[in-house]
């Protein structure tokens, strides 16, 4: 952030103190009608922007739009006012029941909920929302449609006291303040970045061990805290809670603020709920049906002018013209890097069996991808895969990796069986596998893709310990250093390719599977991305490496595997399968190998 | 005995109502990418209009042809306006197809009523055959939703606007590639989809009262169906919309009381979604 | 006049990054013109941008006089330029009739083309009611190259029709085109890594490497040139 962007900032927040922290001295009924009081509706607004930020937390940063949390808003505030009532506690105590059982009846319906994706996540917590508010309205311990009445003051605390409106609005704008405060630290920490990894390319994170289920179910947990909370305090606010105020259209309002505000910045979705309740009130409506008119206008004219919201446009305007953005290094390509030197190609003696794939079959329908493949990895090894498109080399690497199941055969790893477990475990085990296509981490830059995993990898156990440690020595390691502090979205393609073994490389791997890293590398690329390898084999890395490109691969491997239409056409030295006629064949086509045969012998003749 | 098949009757005629909302959110999202939370709306927009219609005098049957073509039209304006531009943005469209339903809604309440209403029509008679009573409005739900249903599964099937939606469902970019224009193909499905919507709207109003406000709890219901069928897939929306109908009668009459009737939906989603997180049937527009 | 004329096309997936790099390329009325290269040697995505699915940077296409570039691929496949994607892409959840039908929607004589192109894909004869999905790989590939001909084409873009085929299936493939060539008439533009089915099928070859044409043979003279062959096979 720029020195003028904070201190933009800075005075924006104040700013906005100074107002909120005023309301309670201004004329009471400033704006609006007798029955609504600025006092009132203020609080109502701190309420609904703690819940805004609970759910934009999490829509951000799972990037899964939720409307589950309209319902847990609701039973938060029927676990407040029914402890309160049936268990004759006080409002402190009934809190922690409100932030709990929300927690709770969250999980199923997460566990759910998040096995599904895109659309069907959005539907389902739709109908859990429903459900709950089917729940609220039916049960005898909730009151049914009339609402649950609960008017007890929070006890004083020391030398404060809470009876008066003004001082529960401030206890609101506290619990604001920790609201914000908890969304900061977690998108801040390294939990919230890779959340955010996930949220940007969810394999990608899978592949380089980071656990999708668990992550994403601890944010739905905490923003379940949080919106519950704020139902206790709707409960203070209001006195009573009925049904219907916890339903999922009336969840709308919340989004509306949300939108408004902009998700991706920290105060957007407080502001918004501000925008959001207010507005009717400036507009000097206070017939409900209008003020749901705006914010139906509202929310269409959101989505089809201010994308990002009010705050994201002004942080996109202000950043705009605080910052030009970096130009772009020049990168490996540029010639000024300075990489490792490489290690010589030594024949070096091979170890154990690493990695055994034995009668590997995967079907889709009756195309046979893979039809029984036997190959076995020493470590140690550079191990080459070729073979015409489509003769099942990627199959065969997302088979290993755990991203397809196999139809049969069976997969070990230092002699463990492999199947039945999940991408992220495997690559805990220190396999780790690349991508055909370079894939990034879209709102990161080199160096944060790098620490991502650098601390993800830091608890593992199957660490190869001869690797570098730390972002910097393994982005060193692979001549991305310049291009460190660049957005992914900035890099060239050959940087891209590059960071992608360099975040693999971050898990400290001992088995390396790699899809067509050189495809569309420069010469200068292909030669720095070559000595990349040659140093991650002489730190103890085991490389298994599909590659088209015969001129990049050949020299760097210890043996070849040739596949073709899913089973294995030939294995053995780089030099022998360059020459094998079976081969050549495969990839010239074996009437065209016929043809040029006759025609050298003829010429020869 | 004679209670049970007139449940099943009073099911069935439910069902029609959820199968032709299910089928509609299914199909344009199949084809499009796009799901419609206005398309409770849509639904109550068909009664009203259906109602303004019978209010104008004109014949009930005109107002069946009329209003769901007139919602039909409006999905269509809609997708060409406004929603192609934020195709396969989830959050976007939820947004932005929410607001359209509160703009709907409040429109409807301005122009009409915030009251219940009915839509007067002579369709008041019943026949009964062995103690079960099946209503004119009950039988004239069946007699149009099956009709419609297995005609729209035909055409699906096969006839050229069928292939064209299908092969669009499945692969847009390839559909291009054989000639198919993927807009005008979408234009087809939201004003097949939207159509289903109005035509069960004016049926509903032929047979219940009904206000502004009921268009969310069809939506949510239609949602399930959809999802539960396995989104894109006609016949799981029309299986999951049978039984839902069923389900629904039954347990009323037989199980836990009427006014926990709105949660067999969600039971039945979430069940079917933890057994089966793509739902019944596969997707992409199928039939 | 030439049935397609490229002129100097620039442009790739993104703004940022051009994968082709001012390609010419021009195929004749009812010649078979084949595109030679490694993988990544930018093949597909010129396929893709005659078909209009990806708008060029730069460049021209004329297709039958008319210019195509920036039209909207739909219309691009009507007007009779036929595009068989890489990797037998066949609708795989409709039956083998309705994406033959899909091919030749919206002219006329569909009953009676496919009659006849059943008698040169007699394999597909005994499939029609089958999901293309169910088809074997060889299958497929006859399918979609089928397909393509519905529409009975002026010219036919086919994207790597050996890809993933054995041997004795790709033998089988050439011998397909020939026929197809012979007895429909249609213009091939032909993208290959498999220089057997190019020479087998084409009257000339370019080359291309790099998103540029570095060559152009006539396919006789193709088997000896080792220059160029390198050129591609590394």
């Amino acid at each position: 952030m720029g020195r003028r962007r904070r201190v933009y900032v800075a005075v924006n927040i104040a700013l906005a103190l100074v107002v909120l922290v005023a309301v309670p001295t201004w004329p009471p009924h400033l704006i609006g009608s007798a029955n609504t009081t600025l006092l009132s509706v203020a609080s109502l607004a701190a309420i609904w922007a703690i819940v805004a930020v609970g759910t934009g937390m999490f829509v951000n940063l799972s990037g899964l739009p939720t409307l589950a949390q309209g319902g847990l808003w609701g039973v938060g505030a029927y676990a407040s006012g029914i402890t309160i009532i049936h268990l004759d506690i006080g409002f402190w105590p009934s809190l922690l029941f409100a932030a709990a059982i929300p927690a709770l009846l969250a999980l199923p319906i997460a566990l759910v909920a998040l096995r599904t994706t895109g659309v069907a996540f959005l539907v389902v917590t739709i109908a859990f929302t429903e459900f709950i508010v089917l729940l609220i309205t039916n049960l005898s311990i909730t009151e049914g449609p009339r609402g649950l009445q609960a008017a007890e003051p929070p006890g004083s605390i020391g030398p404060l006291e809470f009876e008066s409106l003004s001082s529960q609005y401030y206890l609101y704008l506290v619990f604001l303040a920790l609201a914000i405060a908890l969304y900061a630290a977690v998108a801040r920490s390294r939990f919230g970045a890779r959340l955010r990894a996930i949220r940007d390319r969810e394999r990608l994170a899978r592949s380089l061990g980071i656990n999708v289920l668990v992550h994403q179910l601890i944010a739905f947990e905490l923003s379940a805290t949080v919106v519950g909370v704020a139902g206790a305090l709707l409960l203070l606010q209001q006195q009573v809670v009925t049904p219907e105020l916890f339903g999922s259209l009336q969840f709308i309002g919340i989004y509306l603020a949300i939108v408004l505000g902009g998700l991706t910045v920290l105060g957007g979705p407080a502001l918004g709920a501000w925008i959001v309740l207010f507005l009717p009130l400036w507009i000097g409506s206070d017939d409900p049906n209008m003020s749901l008119l705006i914010y139906g206008v509202l929310l269409v004219a959101a989505m089809l002018v201010l994308p990002r919201g009010l705050l994201g446009a002004l942080k996109g305007w202000t950043a705009g013209a605080a910052e030009p953005a970096p130009a772009a290094e020049p990168g490996p390509g540029g010639g000024d890097v300075a990489l490792p030197p490489p290690v010589e190609r030594t024949a070096q003696p091979l170890g154990d069996v690493l990695l055994e794939a034995t009668s590997v079959k995967r079907w889709f329908g009756a195309n046979r991808a893979l039809d029984g493949i036997d190959i076995s990895v020493r470590t140690g090894e550079i191990r080459g895969v070729i073979g015409p498109n489509g003769s099942g080399k990627t199959t065969l690497l997302n088979c290993v990796s755990g991203f397809l199941a196999t139809t049969d055969g069976a997969i070990t790893y230092r002699g463990e069986p492999l199947q039945g477990r999940r991408p992220d475990s495997i690559a805990r085990l220190g396999l780790v596998r690349t991508f055909q296509e370079p894939e990034a981490f879209g709102s990161f830059t080199a160096r944060e893709s790098c620490e991502l995993i650098v601390a993800s990898a830091r608890s593992r156990e199957a660490v190869n310990e001869q690797l570098p440690e730390g972002a910097d020595a393994v982005l060193a390691s692979c001549g991305l250093s310049a291009a460190a502090d660049l957005p992914v979205t900035e890099l060239s393609y050959g940087q891209l390719r590059l960071l992608g073994v360099a975040m693999a490389l971050s898990c400290r791997p001992y088995l390396l599977l790699l899809d067509e890293p050189a495809a569309g590398l420069t010469p200068t690329d292909a030669v720095a991305l070559r000595d990349v390898l040659l140093n991650a084999r002489a730190a103890g890395v085991t490389l298994v490496v599909i590659d088209h490109d015969m001129s990049f691969l050949l020299p760097i491997c210890d043996s070849v595997t040739v596949l073709d239409g899913g089973t294995k056409l030939a294995e053995g030295e780089p030099d022998a399968i360059a020459r094998d006629p079976a081969v050549i064949a495969a990839y010239l086509g074996e009437s065209f190998a016929k043809r040029r045969a006759g025609m050298l012998a003829g010429e020869k003749g | 005995m004679t209670t049970f098949l007139q449940q099943t009757f009073n099911g069935l005629s439910i069902s029609a109502v959820y199968i032709l909302v299910g089928v509609g959110l299914t199909l344009v999202f199949g084809v499009s990418r796009i799901m419609n939370y206005a398309h409770g709306q849509f639904l109550i927009l068909g009664t009203f209009v259906g109602y303004a219609l019978v209010s104008a005098g004109a014949p009930w049957w005109l107002a069946l042809l009329i209003a769901p073509l007139a919602v039909g039209a409006l999905g269509v304006v809609l997708y060409r306006t406004m929603f192609q531009r934020l195709a396969s943005d989830h959050l976007a469209t939820f947004i932005l197809t929410v607001g359209l339903g509160i703009v709907i809604q409040q429109l409807i309440v301005k122009i009409w009523s915030p009251e219940q209403r009915q839509i007067a029509s002579p369709l008041t008679d019943s026949v009964e055959v062995g103690g079960v009573i099946f209503t004119d409005a009950r039988l004239l739900m069946l007699g149009i939703c099956i009709p419609v249903v297995a005609g729209l599964i035909w055409m699906l099937g096969h006839s050229d606007v069928g292939r064209r939606m299908r092969a669009t469902a499945e692969n847009p970019h390839m559909a291009s590639l054989v000639g198919v224009d993927a807009v005008r193909t979408t234009s087809v499905a939201f004003l097949i989809g939207s159509a289903l919507a109005g035509l069960a709207g004016v049926l509903l109003g032929i047979l219940f009262p009904f206000t502004a406000f009921g268009g969310n709890a069809f939506l949510i219901k239609g949602l399930a169906v959809a999802l539960a069928g396995g989104i894109g897939n006609v016949t799981g929306a029309v299986v999951v919309g049978l039984t839902l109908g069923l389900v629904e009668t039954y347990g009323s009459a037989y199980g836990v009381g009427p006014e926990w009737q709105d949660g067999y939906a969600f039971v039945l989603l979430i069940a079917i979604l933890a057994w089966r997180p793509q739902g019944v049937f596969r997707g992409t527009v199928e039939v | 006049m030439a049935a397609l004329e490229i002129v100097d096309l620039v442009g790739g997936y993104t703004p940022k990054v051009d994968v082709l790099h001012g390609v010419a390329i021009d195929v004749h009325p009812q010649e078979a013109v084949a595109i030679l290269g490694a993988n990544g040697a930018g093949k597909s995505t010129l396929l893709r941008v005659v078909s209009g699915l990806i708008a060029p940077r730069q460049g021209s296409i004329r297709f039958n006089g008319a210019e195509i570039t920036g039209v909207s691929p739909h219309r691009i496949a009507r007007a009779g330029l036929a595009h068989v994607p890489e990797g037998r892409q066949v609708f795989v959840r409709q039956t083998v009739a309705d994406n033959l039908r899909l091919g030749g929607m919206g002219s006329q004589g569909q009953e009676e083309r496919l009659e006849r192109l059943l008698d040169v894909f007699p394999v597909l004869r005994d499939k029609l009611g089958q999901r293309a999905g169910e088809l074997s790989g060889g299958q497929q590939q006859m399918l979609a190259i089928a397909r393509g001909l519905m529409s009975q084409p002026s010219l036919l873009m086919l994207d790597e029709p050996s890809l993933g085929l054995s041997p004795k299936l790709v033998d089988e493939v050439i011998e397909l085109l020939a026929r197809v060539r012979r007895e429909l008439k249609t213009a091939f533009l032909l993208v290959e890594q498999n220089a057997a089915v190019a020479a087998g099928v084409a009257d000339r070859a370019y080359v291309m490497r790099r998103g540029e044409v570095v060559g152009e043979e006539h396919a006789q003279a193709l088997l000896g040139n080792d220059q160029l062959l390198s050129a591609y096979l590394g």
